[in-house]
């Protein structure tokens, strides 16, 4: 071709021809950041979610119930709901950041390993801040029979036979107290002096605890060790409106 | 207009490309032969269909001008832009690049550079041998080959023009000199 130079300053200048704006080129780009970031700031959600389910883990459990069971336990009631969204939003965040403008220089494992750097820091950030409490109790509200789907917690405490009983308590003894746990079931929990009990204070009504022990009956349970469940949010029953706690004077008073 | 010292000229024709048009003869001049070289070499067009290619290229470029930015060689930029509008020609055309057109000398130095060979080959009776390894390799091992040794990028330019990860680019160039070398045992010529 002669001049080939000539031709195309030629059509370009036939056709009108401009450099489009930086922001036009580049909104694209621009878009799958924001993507990005959104879709980590969700995966940090959902595993400061996945924090609050696993909150209750303590070495005192491994020790009263052993790990075997523990362990049963813990694979039978684990936040698989968190777990998967968490999953799906490091993949999206990914998939997102591959599609920016530079997006192909970062290998798998840099990209993986920032989105898992992101989502955890953010996360335990959320988790401090308590946003994961403020907006766990909206989820499934009107659905309390999906609410172990969203917080496993309060299914891993409602297995007496197999020594976790979880629940708010409702009316106290010297030597016992009533609790609903967390399908609505009242039950009878006997302690004794020797009973291992961290609540940060004195056992009164209102309380939400866990309790590791034995079922003796129908409804009966006796207490090796009580704790107060590891948030406020969460792990109450679902009081009728315009009903107060029932509180009472702690034992010994 | 020619310029000949590297990427400060390029930024310099770019500056002035955006303000003026003419400017941009500047760039046209300067990588119409390179660019048409790499075109030849990784696609099965013709003269007038290369050149039908670098005009629609060069349009390109001057319309993503303000998308040029310094994390790359300006270069790369156009050969990433190259590369990009040879393979939606080649989808247009619902044809595969099945074969290239390398000269004998760029075959050679591809298998003299893929495989390290210092000596100088006999080229009469080992041309269709040559012709047989590296036509013979996959297109993608091919062009990152072609990239490497003819067009003699680095590795962090191939990245940019094929738009992989820096990984992705040496495995590749790593496993297409193994099937070189595995090819050229086999053709008794190393």
């Amino acid at each position: 071709m002669d001049n080939p130079a000539k031709k195309i300053i030629d059509k370009i200048k036939v056709e009108h021809v401009v450099p489009e704006s930086r922001w036009k080129l580049g909104w694209k780009s621009y878009a799958f950041w924001a993507i990005w970031g959104g879709t980590l700031f969700l995966g940090a959600l959902f595993f400061s979610f996945i924090i609050l389910n696993l909150l209750d883990i303590r070495p005192e459990i491994f020790h009263h119930l052993r790990l075997g069971r523990f362990a049963f336990i813990l694979v039978a009631t684990a936040p698989y709901l968190w777990i998967s969204l968490s999953i799906l939003a490091l993949v999206s965040g990914f998939m997102a950041i591959r599609r920016t403008k530079r997006g192909y220089r970062y290998s798998v494992l840099f990209a993986t390993s920032l989105g898992v750097l992101t989502i955890s820091v953010l996360g335990i950030a959320l988790h401090i801040s308590k946003v994961n409490e403020r907006m766990g109790g909206g989820i499934f509200h009107g659905a309390p029979d999906r609410r172990h789907l969203a917080f496993p917690i309060e299914k891993r405490w409602s297995r007496p036979e197999e020594k976790m009983l979880g629940g708010e308590i409702v009316e106290l003894k010297s030597e016992y107290f009533m609790l609903i746990n967390f399908e609505d079931e009242t039950w009878e929990v006997r302690y004794f002096p020797d009973t291992e009990i961290r609540v940060g204070g004195q056992l009164e009504a209102g309380m939400k605890v866990g309790i590791i022990g034995e079922k003796i009956d129908e409804r009966k349970f006796e207490a090796e060790f009580i704790r107060s469940f590891p948030f406020g949010g969460f792990g109450g029953r679902k009081r009728p409106p315009g009903e107060k706690p029932f509180f009472m004077r702690p034992p010994g008073d | 207009m020619t310029v000949s010292n590297g990427g400060d000229a390029d930024k310099k024709l770019v500056a002035a490309a955006k303000i003026n048009p003419d400017a941009f003869a500047g760039i046209v001049d300067r990588y119409w032969n390179r660019l048409f070289g790499f075109v030849r070499r990784i696609s099965y067009f013709s003269q007038e269909d290369i050149e039908d290619i670098l005009q629609e290229v060069f349009v390109k470029v001057y319309r993503y001008l303000n998308g040029y930015d310094d994390s790359m060689a300006f270069s790369t930029w156009i050969y990433q832009i190259t590369r990009n509008t040879v393979i939606d020609q080649i989808r247009k055309r619902k044809a595969r690049p099945i074969s290239i057109q390398l000269e004998t000398e760029e075959l050679l130095q591809m298998l003299r550079c893929g495989l390290d060979i210092k000596k100088e080959l006999e080229t009469s009776d080992l041309l269709e041998k040559v012709k047989k390894i590296i036509f013979g390799l996959p297109a993608n091992y091919r062009e990152v080959l072609i990239l490497r040794f003819l067009e003699e990028k680095d590795y962090g330019e191939i990245m940019d023009i094929l738009e992989l990860p820096k990984g992705t680019v040496a495995s590749l160039i790593n496993r297409g000199r193994k099937m070189m070398l595995e090819e050229a045992k086999k053709q008794k010529i190393v």
